[in-house]
């Protein structure tokens, strides 16, 4: 009866140590809303067309010459 | 007999107890997915490909995107059997992990993928004649943008564009910002200034009224070798012809007083891809 009894708890030892309890990795996550990001599209605000004031002018300055434009046709690439 | 009955029960027991450790329980052993990769499927879809687990063959994948703004990941697909998947984000960016399913257990890829395009904080640019760098351009590595002296031949290598005035002197009033090969072909400010050397030839597109929208498509008419700062903040694409990347560069404080500009950046990492969303 002795041996039964000591067999029974070298079983039980047996199981305890074959049933590792596991790991689990990272679980799902539940899906979520998807969230759109929209910057405001900046708005151009156009200048107001200034007058032009006619004033006499007995001696017109002389202007500085405009620097030469001297940038390439603009090709697409 | 009687004696043997007690030590027959013992040998049954253990084989039984050898017999579970083998099966585990009945639990199913599992891994992750390894080698995740990204690539464009087109120019506005991405690409997943990834390895299958060393452990086996899992019942399914699961992939999830966390986009750009987002607090966490959301599931985009959960019945994957292959081990590639191809993703329309509708304009987004983000980043993307995959996940093998084994029985009830999942396990998620130990890395991640991601399209959210490489931000370069503000820099000075200098126009090609006045004090400072004029050259910009990005790290194909790591996508960080940096300035660089259109004076050294070395350079010709990390410029991708430069600031310029297509005049000598650097009083404007009208700055450009140009691809570099045609720098000493068609740039008046660039004699006696930039070398020769293997300066890349790149394409650059302006009207852009929306940083988060994506990019225009390189087959569109809109890239030209240059175009003019003609407003600020200025958006402009950039598309580097001989590999393929595609990067927002934002303008703003042009001074034709000390000819500089204020420049900001962001490129996407993932080759041929528009999406500029950050």
């Amino acid at each position: 009866m002795k041996k039964l009894i000591a067999a029974c708890a070298i079983v039980a030892l047996v199981f305890m140590l074959g049933c590792p309890s596991k790991k689990t990795e990272e679980k799902a996550k539940p899906a979520k809303a998807d969230t759109v990001l929209t910057a405001p599209a900046p708005e151009s605000v156009a200048p107001a067309p200034a007058e032009s004031v006619k004033t006499p002018e007995p001696t017109p300055q002389p202007k500085p010459a405009p620097k030469p434009s001297a940038k390439p046709p603009k090709v697409g690439r | 007999m009687k004696k043997l009955l007690p030590v027959l029960g013992v040998i049954t027991w253990i084989v039984l107890g050898v017999i579970s450790i083998g099966s585990d329980c009945g639990n199913i052993v599992g891994g992750a997915p390894t080698g995740l990769a990204i690539v464009a499927d087109t120019d506005s879809t991405v690409k997943l490909t990834w390895s299958a687990p060393a452990e086996g063959t899992p019942d399914k994948y699961i992939v999830y995107f966390k986009a750009v703004g987002a607090a966490d990941y959301e599931m985009i697909a959960n019945n994957v059997t292959t081990t590639s998947f191809v993703h329309d984000p509708s304009g987004k960016t983000g980043t993307y992990k995959v996940a093998a399913k084994f029985g009830s257990e999942e396990y998620t890829s130990p890395t991640t993928v991601s399209t959210v395009p490489v931000p370069t904080s503000v820099v000075t640019l200098a126009e090609l004649n006045a004090a400072g760098n004029s050259g910009y351009g990005w790290s194909r590595t790591n996508g960080n943008g940096a300035t660089y002296s259109m004076t050294q031949a070395a350079n010709a290598a990390n410029v991708d564009v430069y600031l310029t005035d297509f005049a000598t002197g650097y009083a404007g009033p009208e700055y450009c910002i140009a691809s570099p090969d045609i720098a000493r072909a068609d740039d008046p400010g660039a004699a006696g200034v930039v070398p020769e050397a293997a300066w890349r030839m790149n394409a650059i597109a302006k009207g852009l009224t929306n940083e988060n929208a994506p990019l225009p498509a390189h087959t569109d008419i809109s890239y030209a070798q240059y175009q003019e700062i003609d407003q600020t903040p200025f958006l402009i694409a950039v598309y580097t012809k001989a590999d393929e990347y595609y990067a927002l560069l934002k303008i703003d404080s042009q001074n034709t007083g000390n000819g500089t500009v204020q420049v900001w950046s962001w490129f996407q990492l993932v080759k041929g891809l528009r999406l500029i969303q950050h």
